[in-house]
């Protein structure tokens, strides 16, 4: 019976299961947790790779060249909307975000699939942005950071106040809305993109073997430049709301 | 009626402990992943983004500092070429100069040499017209005296007569 079941095609795709454990009280997704650190590990190797090879006058290593072509991309990005001076957490922080959801939405194209008893496609390492958790994580703490930044900018009552009011007072119950919809639009947007992707793969691997890999390896390819755009676009999301949470009345122009 | 209300409450309670039921909601995992990425972030801003930053000012820096050398070298350049210049002009009017010096002192010594020359064979031709004209005055008189006999004996010797005779007669006859 057992036998039967395991060689059996996979027929029912299993959305949003997670292998849970209970840690220091909570309820934790093991499955989520693990590909997380996967991702942490991996940026942080290439980030002490940096710091141990890290060079001004020699030839810069490769791992030097990419983090350089992404601080560059970032710095730039945060010059025009907003200058380097006003929080000088963003770029490190839009980094970090860039490179860390970058990695994490990359560990999907890991060929690392296997059946689960139910009969589902289960990947062993699950894009960690698949999970509401992680995306929920990331955006509510840019979205404490560029407020914070805000209050810092605008006063502990000339922030709140230049939130609501936005530019014309009449739309204030507008722009409370768009300031609440701010971090849910942002983690969303990345969790449907990879959740998405988690959701096709399970859908191809319904396919019968001969003919699944030409799908799956479209698929992957394009998963790759999805993953691309979500994190550089997390990222982008990122600058734009520091610079009109420190924008002034005087700076528009 | 409350045995309804109460298989409702134990009916939710029942959901909400069944795990997995909504994976839109966010558990635990929330603040391990936010531990994760401080942690990522932290690593990134000190081990990256800083280290990154001061490669890119150096870089920038030795870029401009290679800029500067570039132009001060061309001005250098510049300034020393017409330095040259002015040099070599300089050395050549110099030259010009003392061409014309030192032909001007070699026409000054040829025409001293030829003026005393001059003055030498000046004195030269007086000294020997000098020495001409004593050995002529001291010559004249022996030379006067001896003049009456060698015109005598010419004159003898032309005419065939004695003419120391016919002197005497033409003496007589010019007297008478």
């Amino acid at each position: 019976m057992t036998m039967i079941k395991e060689f059996s095609p996979v027929t029912s795709i299993e959305v949003g299961s997670h292998t849970t454990a209970t840690w220091l009280g909570m309820t934790v997704n093991t499955d989520t947790i693990y590909a997380t650190l996967v991702a942490a590990a991996v940026t942080l190797l290439l980030a002490f790779f940096l710091r141990a090879k890290v060079t001004s006058t020699g030839v810069p290593s490769g791992v030097q060249l990419f983090w350089e072509a992404v601080t560059v991309q970032m710095r730039s990005q945060v010059q025009a909307s907003m200058g380097l001076s006003l929080a000088p957490f963003v770029l490190p922080l839009v980094v970090s975000l860039f490179v860390f959801i970058l990695v994490a939405n990359w560990i999907s194209v890991l060929p690392l699939q296997f059946a689960s008893a139910e009969g589902g496609a289960v990947e062993l390492l699950k894009p960690p942005a698949s999970d509401i958790n992680f995306v929920l994580a990331l955006a509510l703490f840019v979205f404490i950071c560029y407020h914070a930044a805000g209050f810092k900018r605008s006063g502990i009552i000339g922030y709140p106040i230049k939130v609501t009011k936005g530019h014309v007072a009449f739309l204030a119950p507008i722009n409370l809305v768009e300031e609440i919809a701010k971090p849910i639009s942002l983690s969303l947007r990345l969790f449907g993109n990879i959740f998405a992707g988690v959701i096709m793969v399970g859908l191809i691997a319904m396919l019968p073997s001969y003919i699944m890999w030409a799908p799956n390896a479209i698929w992957k390819t394009f998963d790759l430049f999805v993953g691309l755009i979500q994190a550089f676009i997390f990222a982008l999301l990122t600058i734009l709301y520091f610079s009109q949470a420190t924008e002034t009345e005087e700076s528009h122009h | 009626m409350s045995g309804a209300v109460i298989s409702g409450v134990t009916l939710l309670s029942a959901e909400a402990e069944a795990g997995p039921t909504n994976f839109l909601i966010p558990n635990g995992t929330f603040f391990f992943v936010l531990a994760i990425f401080l942690i990522v972030f932290w690593v990134i801003a000190k081990f990256v983004v800083k280290p990154v930053q001061q490669v890119l000012d150096e870089r920038e820096r030795l870029i401009a500092q290679t800029a500067q050398d570039n132009r001060q070298a061309a001005e250098q350049d510049v300034a020393a070429e017409s330095e040259f210049k002015q040099e070599l002009a300089a050395a050549r009017s110099e030259a010009g100069g003392l061409r014309d010096q030192a032909r001007a002192e070699g026409r000054q010594v040829a025409d001293d040499l030829r003026s005393d020359a001059n003055v030498v064979v000046a004195d030269k031709l007086q000294q020997a017209s000098d020495a001409l004209r004593v050995e002529g005055e001291s010559l004249a008189p022996s030379l006067n005296t001896s003049v009456e006999s060698l015109s005598l004996t010419l004159a003898n010797r032309i005419l065939g007569v004695d003419a120391e005779s016919s002197k005497q007669q033409s003496n007589g006859e010019g007297r008478g």
